[in-house]
Formats: structure tokens, sequence, C-alpha cells
């Protein structure tokens, strides 16, 4: 199908290494990053809330997490700007976990998957290897986490990610929404009355 | 017929209260929500692979004209009288003035949350709540001119560093085409934050709240602001006449936007239309 949305990983040395931005203030943020070992809990925790597309592939967390294990040990060796990361930033809990393999599904994107309280965060890449999310949708962002902050500096202090953040957004089954089908049913045409 | 888009701060008080209940029933009818859907679901940045069309790619003017005029079919099916108005950011600048009056679409949101609470689509008078969001909230979301870090509005300069560009798009068409009318206006600027939105994209910033997310549509602003967006192709045709969408012809098989960007004559989805048949509106409306 044409219209496929496709979201395959991108190459390792296309990452930027992941940083935080000089611009927040310390006391704002508290932050560790842990071995790739150590994030298999967290990666579990993160499958808790479970999208529609974890639904519809019979995809559960704990099934998740038995296949994450082996992974997480596999990418022990890939340095340390693939160490998955925590930290609280305005209040809010991020959690960002490699996923070369996608095996956290549509939520885990060029090769992260990115909570925000345990909500996934989707991101999305330009090709100028910037980040985006739906949350800040006309700008980007040189690191995940510097995209993960800025959704939630637009999150505010009680909005919480809902299912439509990227993940149920997309469809990839190729159907389009019934816009402009009402009366004039016409689509087959440029403008006209 | 042909008939008018016209400058929303134009609009008589009668003008503005049917376009305001247009906007209200379509929401009540359930179809506003099927255009917020569309613009989340066509919302695909130019790392990500597959086609685009809405963003980042040549046809987000062709694209956003014909998501702008079905909304206005869908309004006029309520009233035939009301057309899109266009909001002209670069001479209504005030955050008091149209379109934030009491009588279209409310001022900014309150500082705690960001909840507009003044205007027909405030949340407590139950007739536009947000279903279609990014996030758990119900409530329309708007942060002005946003006070906490603030952004200025584009200016006419800005808009006229677009216009003057002769030439409609340029390879790599994608969010960093440094030439090309289309991204001058769509507004990818180089470098980082406020120094990199430009034209369309810093208005969605100044609006801020629903409008800096994928599910920007929720705010009727959205149509006065692509109305103006549109209103500015209209104009870039009218000082370039010999200038035409560009591409042409479909980037080769050797190319990396192959297959991932809408040429002259290609269909544009969702929809079953080229570009070449939405460069020409003058036989529907025309804005004065």
């Amino acid at each position: 199908m044409w219209w496929r949305i496709l979201m395959l990983p991108c190459k390792s040395n296309m990452r930027p290494r992941m940083r935080i931005s000089d611009r927040v203030p310390e006391k704002a943020v508290t932050a560790s990053v842990d071995t790739a070992a150590g994030c298999s809990s967290l990666a579990v925790d993160s499958t808790g809330f479970a999208g529609r597309r974890h639904m519809l592939r019979g995809l559960s967390a704990s099934v998740a997490g038995m296949a994450l294990a082996p992974f997480l040990v596999a990418s022990g060796t890939a340095g340390p700007e693939r160490a998955c990361f925590r930290e609280t930033y305005r209040g809010r809990r991020i959690v960002v976990v490699p996923d070369d393999a996608g095996l956290l599904g549509d939520d885990a994107s060029g090769g992260w998957h990115v909570t925000v309280d345990g909500r996934p965060l989707h991101l999305m890449r330009r090709v100028d290897g910037s980040w985006m999310t739906m949350v800040d949708h006309y700008q980007s962002y040189p690191t995940p986490l510097a995209a993960a902050r800025a959704a939630v500096d637009e999150l505010g202090p009680t909005a919480q990610l809902g299912a439509a953040n990227g993940t149920d957004g997309h469809t990839d089954d190729g159907g389009t929404p019934n816009v402009g089908q009402g009366v004039e049913g016409d689509h087959r045409n440029g403008v006209h009355a | 017929m042909v008939y008018t888009r016209r400058d929303v701060g134009t609009l008589t008080p009668a003008e503005r209260r049917r376009f305001v209940a247009a906007l209200i029933e379509v929401k009540r009818r359930g179809e506003y929500d099927e255009f917020v859907r569309m613009h989340i679901e066509y919302f695909l940045p130019d790392g990500e692979n597959g086609p685009r069309t809405a963003h980042m790619a040549p046809s987000f003017l062709p694209w956003h004209r014909r998501f702008v005029l079905d909304m206005e079919r869908a309004l006029r099916r309520v009233d035939e009288s009301v057309t899109m108005p266009y909001w002209d950011w670069t001479r209504d600048r005030a955050s008091t003035a149209a379109p934030w009056t009491e009588d279209l679409l409310g001022g900014t949101g309150r500082r705690s949350d960001r909840q507009v609470m003044t205007g027909p689509f405030a949340y407590r008078h139950g007739r536009w709540t947000i279903k279609e969001g990014i996030t758990d909230v119900e409530y329309l979301m708007r942060e002005l001119g946003r006070p906490r870090d603030p952004i200025a509005l584009p200016t006419a300069l800005d808009v006229e560093n677009a216009l003057a560009d002769p030439v409609y798009d340029t390879a790599p068409w994608n969010s960093t085409s440094a030439k090309g009318f289309r991204n001058k206006l769509e507004g990818w600027g180089r470098g980082r934050g406020a120094v990199s939105w430009r034209n369309h994209n810093r208005v969605h910033r100044w609006v801020g709240g629903h409008m800096v997310s994928g599910a920007s549509v929720n705010d009727p602003v959205f149509w006065l602001h692509h109305a103006f967006v549109d209103l500015v192709w209209s104009r870039w045709q009218r000082r370039h006449r010999n200038a035409r969408y560009l591409p042409a012809k479909p980037p080769g098989p050797k190319d990396a936007q192959h297959g991932r960007i809408v040429a002259r004559h290609e269909r544009m989805p969702p929809w079953d239309v080229t570009p070449d048949e939405l460069e020409d509106h003058s036989a529907v409306y025309r804005y004065v």
C-alpha cells in the first residue's frame, strides 16, 4: 500500500548522543543513567500502559519483558549513548530506553522507546537528525531527551499523554478518514464548488 | 458561483455569529473531529520512512488548500452564507484583537492550565470538548505569545521574504530546502530554537496550547491561519505568473525522495486530486 507508514530503525551511526540540555535548571531535574542490563525493569514498567497496538498484537507487558531481557544484555556493548536514561523533570518521570529491535512496538521509533509518567511518547525524526513528538508538532530537538523535555513543557502541570500522541494517530492499514465525503463526495476533482 | 473569503476583522457581528454557529454545528455533527484525526494521521516528519503530503513536502500548500476547502464545504452545508475567514497575522497582531474577541474565537488561556475561558469555545459551554487530542485534556488550550518565554508573530517582512522567492520549491523537497517559496512559508528554518521558526510554523508556536501539537486542528484558529497561508500562496502565484508547483515530475528511482513526495500531476492522498488541479482556486473562491 503506497500510503502505508513504516517505522524502521535508523542506522546506529546516525544517532545523536543523549545529553542534558544546559538551559534546564539543575533543581528541575534528577537524572540517572542505567547500564543497559539495568533497564529491563524500566522497560517492563513502561509497557504497563498498553496502547491499542499492544492490545491488537496481544503483546502483554510480561511477554515484552521476557523478550526484552536478552536484547538488553546483548546491547550492553553498544556504548554509553545507547544506555537507557531516566529523570524527573518538572515533576514528570521521563524514561528513555534503547530499542533497536522494535520490541516495544510502535511506541519505539528511531531505536528509542520513551515514556512520560509511564505513558508512551512517540518520537519521530527529521531528516536533519533532530527529533519531534506529536505534543510539539512544529519544532524539533537535537536529542530524544530534549524532545521529551519539550513535550513535558507543553504538557503543563496536569495533562497526561493520551492514546493519539502518535501511537494511534498513524494507521498501518492504509485507511484514510472520511473527511470531505459529505454531500459532494467529491474526492476526484481539484478546486470546484 | 464564486464566493469571497474575507479578513476575519471585517466580519459584521451577524457574520461572526453565523461563522461560530456553523463551526459548533459541524463539531456537534461529529464531522469536525474527522478533520482533527486526519491531520494527526498525515503528520509524518521527513526523517521517517514513507510518503509525505501534508508537511515538510512540496504539497504542504495544496494539501492544506484542499483541507481548508473541505472544512469550508462542511460549514456551508450548515449555513451557505458562511465562508472561511482569514487571519492576517501580519496586521492583526494583538492578543486582544480579532480573531481573539468574545464574539469570535475567545482569548488566550488562563495561566494555570492554559484553558480557554472566554468566547464560544470555552469548555464550560459544553460545545467544544476536545475528543481527538494528543493528551487527555478535554478543554481547548492557548497561550498567546507564550508569556513564559515570549515570541513574536511573523512580520510582513517575513512573508515578503517568502513571496520574493520566484521558485515554488527546491530539492531535497523537505524541511531542509533552503530555497523555494514553499519552505520559506511553511517555516522550517535553520538552526535551533526561536530563530528556526518562521511564518506558518511560528504562528502555531505563538498561539500555543493545542496549536503546537499534532492536534492543532482542535483550535478553530487553525482554519483562519491556514486560509491566510492559502492567501499568501495566491499572492505568490499572482506575482510570479509563470511559476508553477514543483516538482513537475516525480523524483527518479535513485533520488532519496523517490516515492515520498507528490509531483505536480500525481495523486495527493487522501484525495484523488493532484497539485495541478488545486493550483487555481479562482472558479470557487477569491480573497478580498
